[in-house]
């Protein structure tokens, strides 16, 4: 003990730190003791949080667009409790624009904007902007579709105001969001916002203080010692709200990352909750308006707040104008927000769109894991097979064929390939194969009989084949033919190759239209169908026809052979129900 | 009397109070940092170069080049290093390149015989074992096997440096 205080003698002879901390913890607070002033305390607890938190971040973030997302999900994912760490960065900075909020309304509607704390109110009101900023520039870090779409049209708004382009160009490093933008929104981030925010709260302080020492040396009846009662409430809402950040963290598990921001996507984007109120604005505004509404309203509501030192003649007790101008701007902000949320909820064509870029997250969230190419997260997602499989079928098969969740049942003009080429497919197909799932909607319409359902003209002469030999075929075909069954494979030179070729032998009626059934929905055949279906390999010469209506086109000159090969191995993989 | 004690209770309760403040901004990011892990991971038995083009006798640097993942990066066919190879007749003696003394690249040495460390002047003999210099130990010796194509491939381990024993890094 007597070592400890021998230090703190070294140091108190040195730089006064006792007399500092007594200093402190005596200065005089004006009034009574008061929740509200607490908020000044639970803020700068916050910022200390961010500040912790966000080195600690930086120690595994790397601001370049291919790097960042990657480095934000390795954060996330990879890194042990690197998810709290987002977490609590994300919501103790959301905490703190709710904080810097309710301070504001405090402190007007008490009247605490009047002389002579018109400064540090002034300062309470300026640093609500200056942490939104922060939550603004620190939603684009993760290059994410959710914070580079809902920057690209935030600094798109900004840039249509007077000097906004100039301002636009500033804070990108040029003309479009890119690479600068990231950087430089980085460095804003991290370091000017939070000095900003860190010089107004001091001020904010000072004002304060000097405004407790001037209660203080009028009249000693109406101030008491910042120890114990204030320290006490200080302390009470700063482990309150820790609390909360740590709860809703835990709730969520981290924060939110969507998918790797794609340019070329045509994401549904939406600013952050805490800006929806003014992206419901923008519905309202059109042409250069949209500056005035999505810019210039937030602008008037703030220096409402700002006149109000020199517009509320009262002079004590509670401010009734301060209660209106918080009244109107809370007001207008609250219902333009549930607006906004109750027109998305509504809009089935977001929902739907929000859907499906939540899975496209999922799905990028859950490929990063095995590590992130250096070109990014993007290319991750364009190269992975399955991702590109399912695009390039979206692409030049959906509109007409249906596999899976691709393509529409109602509109498709060719077979569904779902379980196409399998056991049970085949044995439906000698059965019926004018079926809507299978030629039934396609120009190969009565092109092929049943096989044991007698044909309309039938002279008596028809044989239907037994069901048992419709299984060996069945059995037979979906092994490509190479079974080395003979029984089926009799069965099938009986029966089929009548029109169909086997090896390459076969079609004695001539017709040229009958596939190859060697091999029949492999890899192979499927790359030689999508390349040319006029091949001898499959449907043969006669695939390309007019007389066949909607036919299926050869795709040899639209798509490379890297592409051709992929989408064979993802069809034949999608057909029989895998992934590749 | 009672005000004092008061008092000095109350001091107690604030004062944890602010440690417990204190401890919830800082132990999360101090725990993070703390169990960052990042780094490369340890790649083994890395194909280098074709047995019949190595010399008989006469030290190859080659080039280590293998799928690397480095934190959040996975990169293929990167440069992880090097090795000196010397073929001596059926088998292959590989050599670290990274001086034991602070990871340096070692070089051949200038009169030809064995190898020297650029930085610190370390020698080694032929066989890698130390001469003289700053190095705490010899050469570090890495395993090779020969594939059937044919390709040398070489145990690619690395080593902590600055200490007399070989102590494995990862």
């Amino acid at each position: 003990m007597s070592a400890l205080r021998g230090l703190g003698d070294f140091f108190d002879d040195r730089i006064g730190l006792r007399r500092r901390f007594r200093a402190m913890l005596e200065h005089p607070i004006a009034g009574s003791p008061s929740w509200a002033r607490s908020v000044g305390f639970a803020l700068l607890f916050l910022l200390v949080t961010e500040t912790l938190t966000g080195i600690a971040l930086m120690t595994t973030y790397a601001p370049t667009v291919e790097a960042a997302w990657a480095s934000v999900h390795f954060t996330t994912y990879l890194m042990p409790h690197g998810w709290l760490l987002r977490g609590l960065h994300h919501f103790a900075g959301e905490a703190m624009l709710v904080l810097a909020c309710a301070h504001v309304a405090m402190l007007a509607m008490g009247g605490a904007h009047r002389k002579p704390r018109e400064l540090g109110f002034i300062a309470a009101v300026v640093v609500v902007g200056v942490i939104a900023a922060a939550c603004i520039t620190g939603g684009v870090l993760p290059w994410d579709q959710q914070g580079y779409w809902a920057r690209r049209i935030e600094l798109a708004i900004a840039a249509m105001g007077p000097g906004g382009a100039s301002i636009a160009r500033l804070v990108q490093g040029g003309d479009e969001l890119g690479q600068l933008g990231l950087t430089r929104m980085y460095a804003i981030h991290a370091v000017i916002l939070p000095l900003g925010i860190a010089l107004l709260l001091r001020l904010r302080r000072t004002s304060e203080w000097t405004f407790g020492e001037k209660i203080a040396a009028r009249h000693h009846a109406g101030f008491e010692p910042y120890f114990p009662r204030q320290l006490a409430r200080d302390f009470a809402l700063a482990a309150s709200v820790a609390l909360l950040v740590g709860w809703m963290t835990n709730k969520v598990h981290g924060a939110p990352l969507d998918a790797p921001a794609d340019p070329a996507s045509d994401y549904p984007a939406r600013p952050e909750w805490y800006l929806l109120w003014l992206y419901e604005l923008r519905h309202h505004f059109n042409g250069s308006g949209e500056f005035w509404g999505t810019m210039g309203v937030p602008l008037a509501l703030a220096l409402m707040f700002i006149a109000l030192p020199w517009i509320d003649k009262r002079e004590r007790g509670v401010s009734p104008l301060g209660v209106i101008v918080v009244l109107v701007a809370f007001g207008t902000i609250g219902s333009l927000e549930y607006l906004s949320m109750e027109r998305d909820a509504r809009d089935t064509k977001y929902v739907k769109a929000h859907h499906e870029a939540q899975k496209r997250a999922a799905v990028a969230i859950a490929l990063a894991k095995h590590g992130v190419p250096a070109a990014g997260g993007l290319a991750m997602l364009r190269d992975d097979p399955e991702l590109r499989g399912t695009a390039l079928f979206s692409q030049h098969c959906a509109s007409c064929h249906v596999l899976g969740e691709l393509g529409d049942k109602k509109k498709a003009t060719a077979p569904v390939l779902d379980g196409w080429g399998g056991r049970a497919w085949i044995a439906a197909m000698l059965h019926d194969p004018d079926d809507d799932s299978r030629f039934g909607r396609s120009g190969y319409k009565e092109q092929m009989p049943s096989m044991d359902i007698p044909p309309k003209d039938d002279t008596g002469t028809f044989k239907p084949m037994p069901l048992e030999d419709i299984t060996a075929v069945a059995m037979f075909l979906s092994a490509g033919g190479m079974s080395g069954d003979l029984a089926a494979e009799k069965i099938v030179k009986d029966r089929c190759t009548g029109c169909h070729l086997f090896k390459g032998e076969g079609d004695d009626s001539g017709t040229g239209a009958a596939p190859e059934l060697y091999n029949y929905a492999s890899v192979a055949w499927i790359r030689s169908q999508i390349a040319d279906p006029s091949s001898k390999a499959t449907y043969r010469e006669n695939a390309l026809d007019e007389k066949l209506k909607h036919h299926m086109p050869k795709f040899s000159a639209d798509l490379p052979p890297t592409d051709l090969d992929l989408l064979a191995r993802w069809t034949h993989a999608h057909t029989r129900g895998h992934t590749l | 009397m009672a005000s004092t004690d008061r008092r000095r209770v109350l001091k107690v309760v604030l004062a944890s109070g602010a440690v417990a403040l204190c401890g919830a901004a800082a132990a999360p990011p101090i725990a993070y940092v703390v169990a960052s892990r990042g780094g490369s991971g340890g790649a083994r038995w890395i194909k280098t170069v074709r047995l019949e083009q190595l010399p008989e006798g006469t030290p190859s640097k080659v080039k280590i080049v293998a799928d690397v993942r480095d934190a959040w990066k996975l990169e293929r066919s990167a440069d992880l290093g090097a090795v000196w190879l010397v073929r001596m007749g059926d088998k292959v003696r590989a050599l670290s390149v990274v001086c034991p003394h602070l990871g340096c690249s070692i070089g051949p040495n200038t009169d030809g015989k064995g190898y020297a460390c650029p930085c610190h002047d370390s020698f080694f003999d032929e066989n890698g074992k130390k001469q003289g210099g700053p190095s705490p130990r010899d050469m570090d010796t890495l395993d090779t096997r020969i594939a059937d194509d044919g390709t040398v491939e070489v145990d690619f381990r690395r080593y902590r440096q600055g200490t007399p024993e070989r102590v494995e890094i990862g």
